[in-house]
């Protein structure tokens, strides 16, 4: 009996908890009941402005100082999250004082200060934390965009449009109508693009090779064709079988991060046979999956062929980022299927800080662009450019003057703030400055590109650059019909915020002789991907599809590519085409054609 | 007031009197346990009301009751997974190996352990077995990286005894995978699970012992007749506890470990939720799937408890 009771009693206790706690909840969402959530296309039916609806800009001291900017009476703090490129710990302690010296710089010119934040946590968890607790800053950069969207749909984040018209003159002038791919259903802007612009790059998805052991071959001229560099390859093992150590060697090999596992290789295939991330786009508009498609076996026969004669290696799956450096500097891997700086970090930049000046300049890798038999290279997409890139800035209904933020952000959208944003202010301390012609003028000490993490990178890091950016040019700082960089030092070219490559003025080769060497192969053009672009809402079907054939694809691959024959091989290949189209790949090709379709809509205005 | 009602209200009613004289018979015991109910009552009890988001279609930022009630959606899209055989299967196996052979080998070092006189070395065995416990499972995997390449330790000694011509893509293999899995489990916890059967060990009466050794008991058979006896009711007790974990299995290896070629093996139901629960934002999914397993689990425990009982006479409820 006396049990029972004690039983009885617990149990009202706990009963009577859960209830105050259930009630509680109910009370703990803050403003976000009034809200529905569509989470799609970021369509709000809250948060919008009108021009009538702007507010002020804060007052400012009226006089535009030598870095373009009108300082305001008042210090201008913003409180940002950028996501997790780095940790909190780490930025704020600071261990080159470029952060220090950045804000001194902003609080002496420019009456500037940022509380600038980072977690460590993966960014879509902690923004889906911050929706649910209702705490957030005043600016959120480096988001995705379907979060983007999410915030926007909960009229979390300012309508930008009045903003953007009324203060953004540079980033409207300089985006041009890649603005409009950043515009919801209704034309509104609720986000903007964290880093945009061309990519400064040179190279893409790499078919490179040991450029030393090339040369060895006696070649008159450079693959041009997948088949052709699968030759070449072979003829480099058949001559470096082992590597000094005694190891086996293979021709490539790959990462077992998630993004990679493989598909990297395929996808630097497919972009020899101009796919776009991994889709045909046919001549009718629609768009049809490699796994679908005669070219997707014909590079399967070709890998797989590579990996029945060895030329792959077995530990593709298993390799980190380290060991895939590690295999490329110690000759283990004589090729690089992929990523084109791979070949740079584990090949002549280790060699020419270990050998010093016993260096060969030879002997280094060779990125090589490659196009599909009957394809020119302009067809390619080897080398690809997404003007507005794939993460977002929004300023959040937590901003007491988005007006403010907004003439920051157009600042920082101007050419000098830009160039100030990327590199740091200017000075004699600093990789560069602006002399009395108002010409930008690098430091001699960056010319040299093989001291280039010695000189430009640590400089940098000193001087704050980088260290906050909420939303501006990421790419190629270039001098077009739209942006105007032709104060930049003609010694140096494709620079950008994080970047540059010194060059001859006179002919516009670069310089370095290594880099000429590393690069002269490499003549596929930069594929505009803009229009590409597309965003998936997780609560959405079609995402969970895309999760799904995500996940699956690696996996059927992995038995492609390893499959004991030619003819196990085109099974596999037919039977992972079943299993995929099983799990909905028709429905993906027809979102990704749809998002083509709105997308070619929306930049057209 | 009739009969009837007067009859409920006294079973039924609350015996203020009695619990105030429990209250206050057992009021030591009450005070110490205050900050554990606390405790419990607060971080058990407490987030339970979070289940209630299983049943909505909730979007993080919204308030629950703002969001659509969707029933059993989530637990029905749980079962119909394209994939939902294969991470059960992958799943009862790995927890099926866990409790087996995972469950054992910590009995059987321990009474191992047992069997050595001498202090120090005992000591010093115990004190190495428990360290991997504290190693991450990073660490672990990149361990079995270097063993287990094709350019790894096994592979070159098996290489150089002449055992094999060619290299074994061991973690590759998805006919291996169960079976490292468990091994590298076993080698990781072995030392940490023991600790409780030593002490279970140490509190067996040592006069049973000389008791075992007047009738001619040998070591074998005084750990068969005396030790595992002695320490029956703490294996009955982590048993069942165990058997109420058959369906959390953790990600970290198969995350770390796992590759494309072994994912038909390795995808379980805490890698599924991870990724597209948890990853994806779709958070009455994980919670629907959690609350499914923490039902299934404690449908085990009382099953197991009752078998438990039924066999061993033992039982923890």
């Amino acid at each position: 009996m006396k049990k029972n009771t004690l039983h009885r009693i617990i149990s009202l206790c706990l009963a009577a908890a859960l209830t105050i706690s259930l009630a509680s909840c109910s009370q703990t969402s803050g403003n976000s009941s009034s809200t529905d959530d569509t989470s799609s296309g970021g369509t709000s039916s809250t948060g919008e402005t009108t021009e009538g609806d702007l507010v002020e800009p804060s007052p400012t001291t009226g006089t535009v100082n030598e870095y373009g900017w009108d300082p305001p009476v008042e210090t201008l703090t913003i409180s940002v999250y950028a996501g997790n490129s780095t940790d909190q710990q780490t930025f704020e302690d600071d261990a080159k004082g470029g952060k220090a010296t950045y804000d001194k710089w902003l609080l002496d010119n420019m009456n500037v200060q940022f509380d600038w934040h980072f977690y460590s946590n993966d960014i879509t968890e902690q923004l889906n934390m911050m929706l649910a607790s209702n705490n957030y800053p005043e600016v959120i950069t480096n988001m995705p965009d379907d979060m983007a969207n999410t915030f926007a749909a909960q009229g979390r984040a300012v309508d930008l449009t009045g903003y953007v018209e009324k203060y953004g003159d540079n980033i409207t002038r300089r985006m041009g109508n890649y603005l409009n791919m950043l515009r919801d259903d209704e034309g509104k802007l609720y986000k903007l693009a964290t880093l945009w612009g061309e990519t400064p790059n040179v190279a893409g998805y790499d078919f490179g090779i040991r450029y030393d052991y090339w040369l060895e071959l006696g070649e008159d001229e450079i693959y041009k064709t997948p088949e052709e560099y699968y030759e070449t390859l072979k003829k480099v093992l058949a001559n470096h079988p082992t590597n000094e150590n005694g190891d086996k060697v293979y021709a490539v090999t790959a990462t077992n991060a998630s993004t990679d596992q493989g598909m990297t290789m395929v996808n630097s295939m497919l972009g020899a046979y101009g796919f776009v991330n991994g889709y045909k786009v046919n001549d009718d508009g629609t768009f049809t999956h490699w796994i679908n498609t005669p070219e997707g076996l014909e590079i399967a026969k070709l890998l797989n062929k590579m990996w029945r004669e060895g030329m792959i290696d077995p530990d593709y799956l298993n390799t980190t980022y380290e060991d895939y450096i590690s295999k490329l500097s110690t000759g283990r891997v004589i090729g690089n299927l992929g990523t084109w700086w791979y070949a740079w970090t584990g090949g002549h930049e280790t060699w020419s800080v270990a050998e010093g000046d016993d260096y060969d300049i030879n002997k280094r890798f060779m990125n090589v662009s490659v196009a599909a038999p009957g394809l020119s290279m302009e067809d390619t997409t080897l080398l690809t450019s997404n003007f507005i890139g794939s993460t977002r800035c929004i300023i959040t209904d937590k901003c007491e003057n988005p007006a403010d933020v907004m003439r920051w952000i157009n600042w920082e959208n101007s050419e000098l703030g830009n160039m100030i944003s990327g590199w740091g202010a200017p000075s004699e301390t600093n990789n560069w400055n602006i002399d009395e012609n108002g010409n930008w003028i690098v430091s001699d000490d960056i010319m040299n590109v093989s001291q280039k993490n010695i000189y430009y990178h640590d400089t940098k890091e000193r001087n704050g650059g980088t260290i906050y950016t909420l939303a501006t040019a990421g790419g190629w700082l270039k001098d077009d019909e739209l942006s105007d960089f032709d104060k930049i030092d003609p010694r140096v070219d494709r620079v950008s915020i994080y970047d540059y490559w010194p060059v001859d003025p006179e002919t516009g080769e670069f310089s370095d002789e290594g880099v000429n060497i590393c690069w002269k192969n490499y003549t596929a053009p930069a594929f505009d991907t803009t229009l590409y672009s597309v965003t998936f809402d997780p609560n959405e079907p079609i995402s969970q599809t895309n999760q799904t054939i995500k996940d699956s694809l690696p996996t059927y691959w992995a038995n492609i590519m390893t499959a004991s024959s030619e003819e196990a091989c085109e099974q596999a290949f037919n039977d992972a085409a079943a299993a995929l189209n099983t799990m909905g790949l028709a429905d993906l090709e027809a979102f990704y054609q749809q998002s083509y379709e709105a997308n070619s809509a929306k930049m057209a205005g | 007031m009739s009969k009837q009602t007067a009859s409920v209200q006294q079973s039924s009613g609350f015996p203020r009197g009695k619990f105030l004289r429990t209250l206050k018979r057992e009021r030591s015991l009450w005070a110490i346990s205050a900050i554990a109910l606390v405790w419990v009552a607060i971080f058990a009890y407490g987030p339970m009301y979070g289940l209630l988001y299983s049943f909505f279609d909730y979007r993080p930022g919204l308030n629950l009751w703002d969001c659509q009630f969707v029933g059993l959606k989530y637990f029905r899209e749980f079962f119909l997974l394209p994939d939902f055989g294969k991470i059960l299967r992958n799943t009862l196996v790995i927890s099926g190996l866990n409790l087996t052979l995972g469950f054992i080998a910590p009995i059987v070092f321990a009474l191992f352990l047992n069997e050595i006189h001498n202090t120090k070395f005992k000591r010093t065995v115990q004190t190495l077995s428990y360290m991997p416990y504290f190693v991450s499972w990073v660490v672990v995997a990149s361990i079995m990286n270097t063993l287990l390449s094709s350019n790894g330790t096994i592979n070159e000694l098996l290489m150089a005894i002449g055992l094999i011509d060619q290299p074994i893509s061991y973690l590759n293999e998805p006919s291996l995978f169960w079976w490292i899995q468990i091994i590298a489990s076993i080698w990781k916890n072995v030392g940490w699970s023991a600790i409780i059967y030593i002490s279970a060990i140490s509190g067996v009466d040592g006069e049973l012992y000389q008791a075992g050794a007047v009738d001619g008991l040998g070591r074998f058979g005084m750990a068969w007749h005396i030790t595992i006896p002695g320490i029956l009711p703490t294996i009955v007790l982590l048993f069942i506890l165990g058997v109420g974990n058959l369906l959390n299995t953790g990600y970290e290896y198969q995350l770390l470990v796992g590759t494309p070629m072994t994912r038909d093996v390795y995808e379980v139901i805490d890698t599924y939720v991870y990724r597209y629960g948890i990853q994806m934002g779709r958070y009455p999914f994980a919670t629907a799937v959690g609350l499914l397993k923490s039902v299934i689990g404690f449908a085990l425990v009382l099953i197991s408890n009752f078998a438990a009982r039924k066999v061993t006479g033992m039982s923890i409820l």
